[in-house]
């Protein structure tokens, strides 16, 4: 047993999970928000957007336009909401960076003031918004979704990922 | 060894003939150093504990929270990568094995490499980091393999024993 | 070399890389089909005509009121002539068009959408509508909206099968501005009642809680 190699064997996995990982972080600093990737849950903005696209996030915009599809999060709630800006209102001194949006999902027949929370009837631009979405990748991300909603494939992607680290060594 | 191996893979073969090194040089009175992979693990396993409090830091407290830290983190990675990567490609290189003598302190480097479809272990012999030692030869790997690709791990330590008294005559002409 | 794990890496690297260079390409492609022959970021054109607003006023919090105080919503008809099919290369999935109005409040700048529409074939791409009605009712954030002055602008965005989304502005012909009249004074009074009714509803309602 040469532990020496067992070590350096398990630094190359450890690197996979760890490069991975960094490049996230990476991205995450760069476009300026927690998620610069995401994938989509609901069919609100059909047919533009459907279950399973992935979308590219950019927030280092200090203002959104009409017309922007944005991603929101409600405060408390972990569920990203990928909608269009219907209306933006900012303020007309430079200093001050507050923007008013409302948004609408192209598929839903009204907007979204009924899913805020807290009674608002607008979200800010500076608090609730995770990011502008720039690019799109059609139903790559289907696979996210599959895994973390069904378990057996959640455990056939665990049972192949342990056997080809297990066979990797060879 | 007590493998058979798949004697038409050069990979395979070369990466057994690395794996039987230390135990060869131990019978010819050598002491292996691992200066040069531990340094590599310490280098290694720095990136990934980097990595691992970046996420456990974005985990526990929002990524919102610890930008700053987030940028020093992420550089750390960038700085440590490439260091890593520097030191793989330019000091270890193909380095192999590092031993001393047990009496006499002398170091002995060994480079190994191989080339696809060739039944060829080009070994690379430096002794004490000196550049006039320096011996370049070629094993014929077919002499230390047999039919059922097992190693014939005495005709190799013979086949380096006599390499290293080639090198002791070359450094006292 | 001969493991299934190595196999598998060199075969999912090809199919990264090879698909990257056919993304690559598309949208390279289709930007060029944008640009030439005729650039459509500059010479797509549309007609409006004939935009009049029609005022209510509304108490409920889906409307923009706030605190019960009654909100001025504003509905426009307008003729609206666009053609969009330059837009449509073989990597637009749909378009996305929006009739907006920019006008400026005592305090913010704002931009405010009445109408859109997905367009997603060619063969639908010419716009052309007589007295529509526009599909959103609005309102102003801080204030009402009477008295200011409403700037029409036309926008679309292209939403690709693959690549960055492509927003632009029609140049936009006609009668495009257009000052919302305060209500009229007997319509206003009429509001004002009905808005205490409901007060005093309200009023009741807090009582048997």
């Amino acid at each position: 047993m040469n532990i020496r190699l067992e070590l350096a064997k398990l630094l190359n996995l450890c690197f996979v999970f760890a490069s991975a990982y960094m490049f996230w972080q990476g991205l995450s600093l760069f476009a300026n928000t927690d998620s610069p990737i995401v994938v989509v849950l609901s069919g609100s903005m059909e047919p533009a957007f459907q279950r399973g696209d992935v979308l590219f996030l950019w927030n280092r915009n200090t203002q959104n336009k009409v017309g922007d599809i944005v991603v929101y999060e409600n405060e408390g709630q972990d569920i990203p909401i990928v909608h269009r800006v219907l209306r933006e209102h900012h303020s007309k001194s430079e200093s001050q960076n507050k923007q008013f949006l409302l948004t609408k999902g192209d598929n839903n027949a009204v907007n979204d003031i009924s899913l805020y929370k807290n009674k608002k009837i607008y979200l800010s631009k500076e608090k609730d918004i995770v990011g502008t979405v720039k690019g799109y990748l059609p139903q790559i991300g289907y696979v996210t979704i599959w895994v973390s909603e069904s378990k057996y494939a959640k455990y056939t992607l665990l049972a192949f990922l342990g056997l080809s680290s297990l066979l990797g060594g060879e | 060894m007590s493998k058979p191996v798949n004697v038409y893979s050069a990979s395979e073969v070369s990466k057994t003939l690395d794996e039987a090194l230390p135990s060869i040089f131990e019978r010819l009175n050598y002491t292996e150093s691992f200066k040069l992979t531990d340094t590599k693990l310490y280098i290694g396993y720095s990136i990934v504990v980097v990595s691992a409090v970046s996420f456990l830091l974005d985990k526990q407290l929002g990524h919102r929270n610890v930008i700053p830290y987030q940028q020093g983190l992420v550089a750390a990675y960038i700085i440590l990568s490439s260091l890593f990567w520097y030191f793989k490609k330019y000091v270890e290189k193909s380095i192999t094995y590092v031993g001393n003598e047990k009496k006499t302190d002398d170091k002995i480097s060994i480079c190994t490499r191989y080339e696809e479809c060739e039944p060829k272990y080009f070994v690379t012999f430096v002794k004490n980091d000196e550049e006039s030692s320096k011996l370049e030869v070629v094993l014929e790997t077919t002499k230390v393999f047999n039919e059922a690709g097992y190693l014939q791990t005495d005709l190799l330590y013979n086949w380096f024993s006599e390499q290293l008294k080639i090198i002791s005559l070359k450094k006292k002409e | 070399m001969f493991s299934l794990t190595q196999r598998f890496q060199v075969v999912s690297n090809q199919a990264i890389t090879f698909s990257l260079v056919i993304i690559a390409f598309v949208v390279a492609s289709s930007w060029i089909q944008l640009l030439y022959p005729s650039n459509v970021f500059q010479n797509t054109t549309s007609a409006i005509a004939n935009v009049t607003p029609s005022m209510t006023l509304r108490t409920s919090r889906y409307y923009g009121s706030q605190n019960g105080k009654p909100k001025e919503n504003v509905r426009v008809s307008f003729d609206l002539e666009s053609d969009f099919s330059p837009l449509f290369n073989w990597n637009t999935k749909q378009i996305f068009v929006y009739l907006t109005a920019n006008y400026n409040s005592s305090g913010s700048i704002n931009e405010v959408t009445f109408w859109d529409d997905i367009i997603t074939s060619k063969d639908k791409a010419l716009v052309q509508l007589k007295n529509a009605k526009s599909k959103y009712t609005v309102w102003d954030l801080e204030s009402g909206l009477s008295g200011k002055e409403l700037d029409f602008k036309l926008h679309w965005n292209i939403q690709p099968w693959v690549g960055p989304l492509v927003y632009g502005e029609t140049d936009i012909s006609g009668d495009h501005k257009l000052t919302v009249e305060a209500r009229k004074k007997n319509t206003e009074s009429g509001d004002a009642e009905k808005v205490s009714k409901r007060k005093k509803k309200r009023t009741k309602k807090q009582k048997v809680n």
